[in-house]
């Protein structure tokens, strides 16, 4: 049994085959505007892919060639990425796959062309309202006078936090074509995809800045993670024989 | 052979300088640590993205990765100072 024609798919692009003569693997198939971003991949690869331990790196390892492969195309094209794992049978599937999906594919990534991916994280980790004030040296009523104020303190802080966070997250909806918003682990306040055109990532920034020293006085951080391809923006289903 | 900086071809046989400039491209701000990082992209990257349906070998889309990724934010979590 042949598997020598699997080809792992990773974005959709414009068709320009003259940007990727020089490039052995991995290629461009193209149909009519839009071309796949595909390379042969032995399937033993994906073997027991659920049962990976990303903690060991093998799927980390994975998913990092993935990225730059996006990343790659999309220093110089737009790009539609396919979710991570997408195996194809052959260059006859790619094409049928470009077919198939053209016109949601092309509006797609026409939707995200000039635009890049930043992912905004604010975290803010406050005091444990259960942490108590020293009380040496304190009458009864100086110690709950003390926590009471602490308390308060911690309070105000939250609301601080909160509400910068709040202006910060408005101001960059208003420079944003969209966003998307992330899990949210412990201590994160906010986790958000933005979807930047490429001209208005200097305003972006700086309400980022802006707002960054406001929650930083207020006791939280703020991170920035990008620029990402815009991986976030492009939840569609392409091909045929979709049911639902 | 890959000397002649044609993107593609460097990446995924590459020599780990284009590697690091690939990586490099992301802020590594302060406080996020490398598990972190990796839950940034294997959420994008393996949770995201358009979705081929149909004629595929092989779709990962739909396998459940939750377990990992609930691993991974512990270790996040459990790894940021302060």
């Amino acid at each position: 049994m042949s598997t020598g024609n699997w080809l792992c798919a990773y974005a959709i692009t414009r068709n320009r085959p003259a940007a990727w003569d020089a490039v052995p693997a991995p290629r461009l198939i193209g149909y009519r505007e839009l071309g796949v971003v595909v390379s042969e991949v032995a399937p033993a690869r994906f073997d027991r892919i659920d049962a990976l331990d990303p903690v060991d790196g093998t799927l980390a390892e994975l998913a990092r060639e993935h990225d730059a492969v996006v990343r790659a195309v999309f220093r110089s094209e737009p790009v539609l990425p396919l979710r991570f794992g997408t195996v194809l049978d052959g260059e006859d599937a790619a094409r049928r796959l470009l077919v198939a999906g053209y016109d949601q594919a092309r509006d797609c990534l026409d939707e995200v062309a000039g635009h890049r991916e930043w992912g905004i994280r604010i975290r803010h980790a406050e005091p444990a309202a259960t942490s108590r004030p020293d009380a040496a040296g304190l009458t009864g009523t100086q110690y709950l006078v003390r926590r009471r104020e602490r308390l308060k303190a911690i309070q105000r802080a939250r609301e601080d936090v909160v509400g910068a966070a709040d202006r910060l997250e408005e101001a960059l909806r208003r420079q944003a074509a969209d966003s998307v918003g992330r899990a949210r682990p412990h201590g994160v306040l906010v986790n958000t995809a933005y979807l930047v055109e490429t001209g208005r990532e200097a305003e972006f920034h700086a309400e980022v800045e802006w707002f960054a020293r406001e929650l930083r006085a207020a006791g939280a951080t703020v991170e920035t993670s990008g620029p990402w391809p815009p991986y976030s923006f492009t939840d569609v289903k392409l091909g045929a024989a979709a049911d639902g | 052979m890959a000397d002649t900086g044609t993107a593609i071809g460097d990446l995924l046989t590459g020599g780990p300088g284009s590697a690091d400039d690939l990586l490099a491209e992301v802020f590594r701000p302060a406080g996020t640590n490398a598990a972190e990082a990796i839950v940034d992209l294997l959420d994008r990257v393996v949770h995201r993205g358009a979705v081929v349906t149909g004629d595929v070998v092989i779709s990962l889309a739909g396998i459940d990765l939750v377990r990992l990724d609930l691993r991974l934010l512990l270790l996040g979590i459990e790894g940021t100072p302060g």
